[in-house]
């Protein structure tokens, strides 16, 4: 479950990303993708981001054989509403 | 008053014209003007519309025309549904700006082919990132047992509107637990079906990997029945699976005894505060339900979901993250501003492990036809309360109460949210989780529930 400070007890363990991660990484991110963070929504994004971390751990650190293929699902359609 | 009447009784009243489709129409609207300006369940009231396919009920009765299975039946829709003429909120202050709508989401279009009456749009969660319906713009959805405690989300509206006995039948969304969490606060019945059974044409999307739509009622059978109108396939929504349209309404009487039904452990009951649980062993002790099955790596999947839900959610809205991140709602900016940092192989490999999870999961039943789970780790918490207490330990409120739908949700399944009734006690829900594909069986059991008392979805003391 999700811990008062954001980070989540399922864990075994925590990323190395999550002990280095600071406010110039997640500046840096952003601005990657053209988001300007405003200094008053960067420490609500950093914990925001810390537990997205935390669970991609868990999901991460779990073996998968190669030929495990994503499930998105891709069908073509046609353009017409009902 | 017919208006707080279940599907049946209006449908019979209007047919047989000892009611009219207009005077149930407008006992509706008034029960809506009493009720909501302190439930806040509504954010459109479509009285002129209303009225409008109310007569035309009426008129084709008149002229001795068939009548659709819900002739003359209120109901209304989240917010992130399509409704022409109004602009798709999806709780969001910045889609006020939206243009209105030009046509009626597919479902709606749908409703309204079988003679159901629209009478509004419902209240959620901002972009339905949540499990609460706390909406800093347009207000929080009281729970009608008692309106000091949150009504749940994301589709909050729709369940409160249905405990309200305001309408009978509601439609919402179900991404994470957004039909089963506020069905199982609010004490009614919800279906959500089996990801890619019904079509999503016509609803903003949260999380296109995840989303699914489904019905909100007060009876096992109400929900089948709405569930059967918005039946079939359409290749417009590229989720949609084709499929036959299965009928359920007339299958609910078959009984249980033919199933192999088991309680969710491990997990599911780990994460269970002592009112999930009294639920779960209420329901097992009247289906004499023993047996215990394990969900494999269900809080692995829970994981996952959340990554997929945070970069498939940001991504939906980057363009205004970008311009104007101060108008999103504050209860949800950051989390969708974080998601939209999400690396792709974080994401990847969450949907890798997707497929790992429900092929797993699926091959539980080949000898399980229902699985049991509370669907809520808590009855409804107080409005303003930050944290609750699952398993000895106090957890914020806000992320935890799909804690128990977010691993089942992942791998598509289609479950019933069923109420168990505990007299002076707050309503809690129980999941009624089956193999894909087989709503028959998830309605069948949420039947058997409420005939044996177990299950009851009465309209609120307000």
């Amino acid at each position: 479950m999700l811990e008062a400070d954001g980070t989540h007890s399922g864990g075994t363990r925590k990323h190395m990303e999550l002990q280095t991660l600071d406010e110039e990484a997640i500046n840096i991110l952003a601005r990657a993708l053209g988001i300007e963070l405003d200094p008053e929504h960067l420490k609500g994004v950093m914990q925001n981001f810390k537990t997205i971390a935390a669970f991609a751990a868990m999901v991460c650190e779990f073996p998968l054989d190669e030929d495990i293929e994503s499930a998105l699902v891709y069908r073509l359609c046609s353009p017409a509403p009902e | 008053m017919l208006a707080c009447a279940g599907v049946n009784d209006i449908v019979s009243a209007v047919r047989d014209g000892s009611a009219s489709a207009v005077d149930i129409a407008r006992d509706t609207l008034e029960s809506i003007r009493s009720q909501d300006s302190f439930l806040r369940c509504f954010t459109d009231v479509t009285a002129e519309r209303a009225l409008q396919e109310a007569a035309a009920v009426d008129i084709m009765r008149a002229a001795g025309r068939p009548l659709g299975p819900l002739a003359g039946v209120p109901y209304a829709v989240k917010n992130l549904f399509d409704v022409a003429g109004l602009s798709t909120l999806a709780g969001a202050k910045i889609n006020a700006e939206r243009s209105p709508a030009l046509r009626d989401a597919m479902l709606v279009s749908r409703l309204k082919a079988a003679g159901a009456i629209l009478v509004g749009t419902l209240n959620m969660d901002a972009y339905a990132y949540g499990f609460t319906t706390e909406n800093t713009h347009y207000g929080t959805t009281r729970n009608p047992h008692d309106t000091a405690r949150l009504a749940g989300g994301s589709s909050g509206g729709s369940a409160a509107a249905v405990a309200a006995g305001m309408v009978p039948l509601a439609l919402g969304s179900d991404t994470n637990g957004s039909i089963r969490v506020p069905a199982s606060l609010c004490g009614v019945f919800g279906l959500k079906p089996t990801f890619g059974r019904l079509p999503r044409t016509g609803t903003l999307p949260f999380v296109a990997s995840l989303d699914h739509l489904g019905p909100f009622a007060r009876s096992a059978e109400d929900l089948a029945l709405c569930y059967d109108a918005v039946q079939g396939f359409s290749d417009s929504d590229p989720g949609c699976v084709r499929r036959p349209v299965e009928y359920c309404a007339g299958r609910l009487d078959a009984g249980v005894a033919d199933l192999r039904i088991k309680i969710a452990a491990d997990y599911f009951e780990a994460n269970a505060g002592s009112d999930a649980l009294e639920a779960i062993e209420l329901a097992a002790r009247a289906l004499n339900v023993k047996q215990r099955v394990v969900i494999p790596e269900a809080a692995r999947a829970r994981a996952a979901a959340y990554i997929v839900t945070a970069s498939e959610g940001a991504n939906c809205h980057l363009p205004d993250l970008k311009r104007r991140a101060h108008d999103f709602e504050p209860l949800s900016r950051d989390r969708l501003l974080a998601g939209a940092l999400v690396p792709a192989a974080w994401y990847i490999q969450a949907q890798r492990f997707r497929r790992w999870y429900t092929e797993h999961l699926t091959a539980l039943f080949q000898d399980t036809d229902i699985i049991l789970a509370p669907s809520t780790p808590v009855s409804a918490p107080l409005i303003g309360e930050d944290s609750v207490l699952i398993g000895g330990k106090r957890v914020p409120t806000r992320p935890n109460l799909g804690l128990l739908t977010q691993p089942i949700s992942f791998a598509g399944l289609p479950v019933a949210a069923v109420p168990i009734y505990r007299p002076d006690r707050m309503p809690v829900g129980v999941q009624v989780i089956a193999a894909p594909w087989r709503e028959d069986l998830c309605l069948r059991v949420a039947a058997e529930l409420e005939r044996l008392g177990v299950a009851r979805a009465p309209i609120a003391n307000l």
